[in-house]
């Protein structure tokens, strides 16, 4: 049996954050590496164009501190709030399908009727938002 | 183990307070919610962690939830603030100041 | 990998008849939604409202009809005791009234309808669920569902500035508030390694866990007295938040000032009647821990006497109604608070069946308490709306020549908010006694006398408004310069259901007054005599 005090033990925990150690020894020396070496080799001869801030090869225009629409706000929060309950659909997709858990005697007609319940909440909430014109982008 | 357990809680509580703290002195409405989006989730690290010590499972749902009402609050109070956006043409909390007695 | 799950999969018991008033709620709010979005804007004006209206009455009579079972229910998730049953029937009370002002507010401030009756019953979706949660992942989300509500609810006027400002000061706070509320919850669940109240009362009464090792061997853990504490202050503090108890009241005169007076209303009362009702479920859980008393006592003690002080000596100073009206919330929170200190108490002076008649004593004390602050709030809340004389108090001079009846009830609710020495005795009066009561016969007799005089102190603003009806206009009639403004009279429908509203509200406050028992023994009835 997995419980999560048991999973730890399995790996001591100096080993299970040593990647994460590594990477980061790795990453900081790269780029104090970069950061140091490319002063001392490159031989300095400043122009307009390559002091520019480099964006992807088009001219620069305007100022980078605009106002942003207010509809990507209003997409933003839509996807938020349907991104969101994937976290439920796949633990429930998981536990389901799950061998032992099909064997429990009503388990699987219980969980697919919640899940409809859950679905068709959803459902109303998107036909409310596609009726009242928030996915409309004009 | 038991360290780990300790430095876990310290952090979640530093998190929060960091959170507390920028509640209290940031001036931009964005920057507040993020504040309280730290706050929530130092919470949610205080229920893992506690979780893990205690050999449960509660905690790690617990925080799944958590995060969907964090979702939630961040639809609701984005709504919020582009609707006062739209009335007062700036967000800044310190200049909220119509209402008083 | 291993392949066996850590969790058996089994199929939880469901309450067939217990849900219903619950799903009715959810079910109706989502018809709201779906009608809105059938009909047009006329349409769904006209058709909301009853579809609102109704859903809220067909919840209360499943209450009546006691399909809802009076103990645990729902694999321990909810626990709908008589108080909770009671507090769910007040919450819905008020959520009614607020449909019923609803047509005349929508029309008027030209508001999206579909929003609004949705809203309205999904806040009280929320509040019933946490009025008798037991869980408190349950509690928090709850929470959650009605405050979002409630947060779009009292900005729904888009078009007006002081709303907008109301509502985001409403969010900022109350997001900060359940921030609170998620890290205290987060560390009561590593003392008691539960979230359901009641496995947590009987952790903490024993004072150990047993916990189940990797290897299968049981160990009692300790529970840990810091954990407890932290995580009660920091839940306390959230909740707080949402009762506008005093030092975390700031919130409350300005969303009372900015927002629609229907939705302030339903923030005034049914949030605040969901809020305490799991407050009292939550402390009488932490109460069985030993050494709770004399950590907690120090805090709860502290919030109900500044609450108290300071809400009655800051309303003294309001020209608002409305600011007058949150401050006079402030205090009303500071006497409730009052009850929550003697429950924190009790099980260090008795135990056994002893115990658990004083708790019931001091659940009926706070919920009729809660009855009469809920049903005073509506009447005059009501008053203030249907006269349309909204925040200045230059609207109510005069007001008994213009209009005596509304200002008679406003008067009986003024009176009845003073609460003390007034006959014949209203419900006001009723509920402090109680509780001041049972305060003193705990020992607490300085809070007792502090909470009197908070009282007399209230005398002087809540009769100052009795006083300024009665005084003539002076040059004009006060319509005047309030004519086209949001606080216009209402001049479309609702009327008689208004009246309704109101004189059923005047009614209940003389007769809870002279009979409290009638109300707790209707708590009683509803989960057929049993007592938990």
């Amino acid at each position: 049996m997995i419980t999560p005090s048991n999973l730890l033990a399995y790996t001591p925990i100096e080993q299970a954050y040593l990647p994460v150690l590594v990477m980061l020894v790795i990453a900081l020396g790269f780029c104090a590496v970069v950061l140091i070496l490319s002063p001392l080799i490159m031989k300095g001869k400043p122009s307009d164009a390559k002091l520019e801030p480099y964006e992807c090869g088009i001219p620069t225009v305007g100022t980078a501190r605009i106002q942003v629409f207010v509809r990507f706000y209003l997409v933003a929060l839509l996807f938020l709030l349907f991104d969101i309950e994937i976290v439920y659909i796949i633990i429930w997709a998981l536990a389901m399908t799950h061998a032992e858990n099909a064997q429990v005697p009503g388990f699987v007609a219980f969980s697919m009727i919640v899940m409809v319940f859950y679905v068709v909440v959803l459902l109303v909430g998107l036909l409310y938002e596609w009726k009242k014109g928030a996915l409309n982008w004009n | 183990m038991e360290p780990v357990f300790q430095a876990n809680l310290i952090l979640s509580t530093l998190l929060f307070t960091i959170g507390v703290l920028g509640v209290m002195w940031k001036r931009n409405a964005i920057s507040l919610f993020m504040s309280v989006e730290l706050m929530l989730n130092a919470a949610n690290l205080a229920f893992v962690t506690f979780a893990f010590q205690l050999g449960l499972l509660s905690g790690g749902i617990l925080v799944l939830f958590i995060m969907t009402v964090a979702a939630a609050e961040a639809g609701v109070g984005l709504a919020i603030f582009i609707a006062l956006f739209r009335v007062h043409r700036h967000i800044r909390v310190d200049e909220q100041d119509m209402l008083r007695g | 990998m291993d392949s066996s799950l850590p969790v058996q999969a089994y199929v939880p018991e469901i309450h067939p008849t217990g849900l219903i008033p619950f799903l009715l709620l959810l079910l109706g709010g989502i018809a709201c939604l779906v009608v809105d979005a059938a009909t047009g804007k006329e349409g769904s004006r006209r058709y909301l409202p009853w579809i609102a209206g109704g859903t809220l009455l067909a919840s209360i009579t499943c209450f009546f009809l006691r399909l809802v079972p009076g103990e645990v229910f729902l694999e321990d998730t909810f626990r709908a005791d008589a108080f909770g049953q009671l507090a769910s029937i007040i919450i819905l009370a008020s959520t009614f009234v607020m449909t019923t002002m609803g047509p005349s507010l929508v029309r008027r401030r030209n508001l999206p309808s579909g929003e609004f009756y949705t809203l309205i019953l999904f806040a009280s979706l929320g509040m019933t669920l946490l009025a008798i949660s037991n869980e408190l992942l349950t509690a928090f989300i709850s929470l959650e569902v009605f405050a979002l509500s409630l947060y779009v609810l009292v900005g729904i006027d888009r078009r007006s500035r002081k709303a907008a400002e109301a509502c985001f000061k409403y969010f900022v706070l109350g997001a900060f508030a359940s921030a609170f509320l998620v890290f205290g919850i987060a560390f009561l669940y590593g003392a008691a390694h539960t979230t359901f109240l009641t496995e947590m009362a009987e952790v903490f009464r024993q004072g150990y866990v047993e916990s189940v090792g990797p290897e299968g061997a049981v160990t009692e853990i300790p529970v840990n007295t810091m954990y407890v504490f932290v995580g009660f202050a920091f839940m306390f503090v959230g909740i707080c938040f949402k009762l506008s108890l005093a030092p975390f009241h700031m919130w409350a005169p300005d969303v009372y000032q900015g927002g629609n007076m229907p939705a302030v209303m339903v923030v005034a009362t049914a949030s605040k009647v969901a809020a305490f009702a799991f407050l009292v479920h939550l402390v009488e859980a932490l109460s069985y821990w030993q050494g709770f008393a004399s950590g907690a006592v120090y805090i709860v003690t502290a919030v109900a006497v500044v609450s108290m002080l300071w809400g009655n000596l800051a309303a003294l100073v309001q020209t608002n109604f409305r600011r007058m009206m949150a401050f006079s919330s402030v205090a009303h929170s500071g006497y409730m608070t009052v009850g929550i200190l003697v429950l924190v108490a009790l099980p260090g002076l008795m135990s056994g069946a002893e115990l658990e008649a004083g708790q019931l004593l001091i659940r009926q004390a706070v919920i009729l308490y809660m009855a009469g602050y809920t049903v005073m709030n509506i009447l005059a809340f009501g008053v203030a709306y249907y006269i349309g004389g909204g925040g200045h108090m230059a609207a109510y001079r005069g007001l008994v020549y213009r209009r005596p009846l509304p200002a008679a009830g406003m008067a009986i609710a003024m009176f009845s908010l003073v609460g003390i020495g007034f006959t014949p005795p209203t419900i006001g009066f009723m509920g402090k006694f109680y509780i001041f009561k049972e305060a003193v016969q705990v020992g607490f007799v300085g809070i007792a006398v502090i909470a009197l005089l908070a009282s007399v102190i209230s005398a002087f603003y809540y009769l100052n408004l009795v006083v300024t009806m009665f005084m003539r206009a002076e040059t004009k009639p006060a319509e005047a310069p309030l004519a086209g403004t949001p606080e216009a009279p209402v001049q479309v429908g609702g009327e008689l259901l208004a009246r309704v509203v109101l004189v059923t509200a005047c009614v209940l406050i003389f007769v809870f007054g002279i009979f409290p028992q009638l109300f707790i023994g209707l708590g009683e009835t509803l989960v057929n005599g049993a007592v938990r």
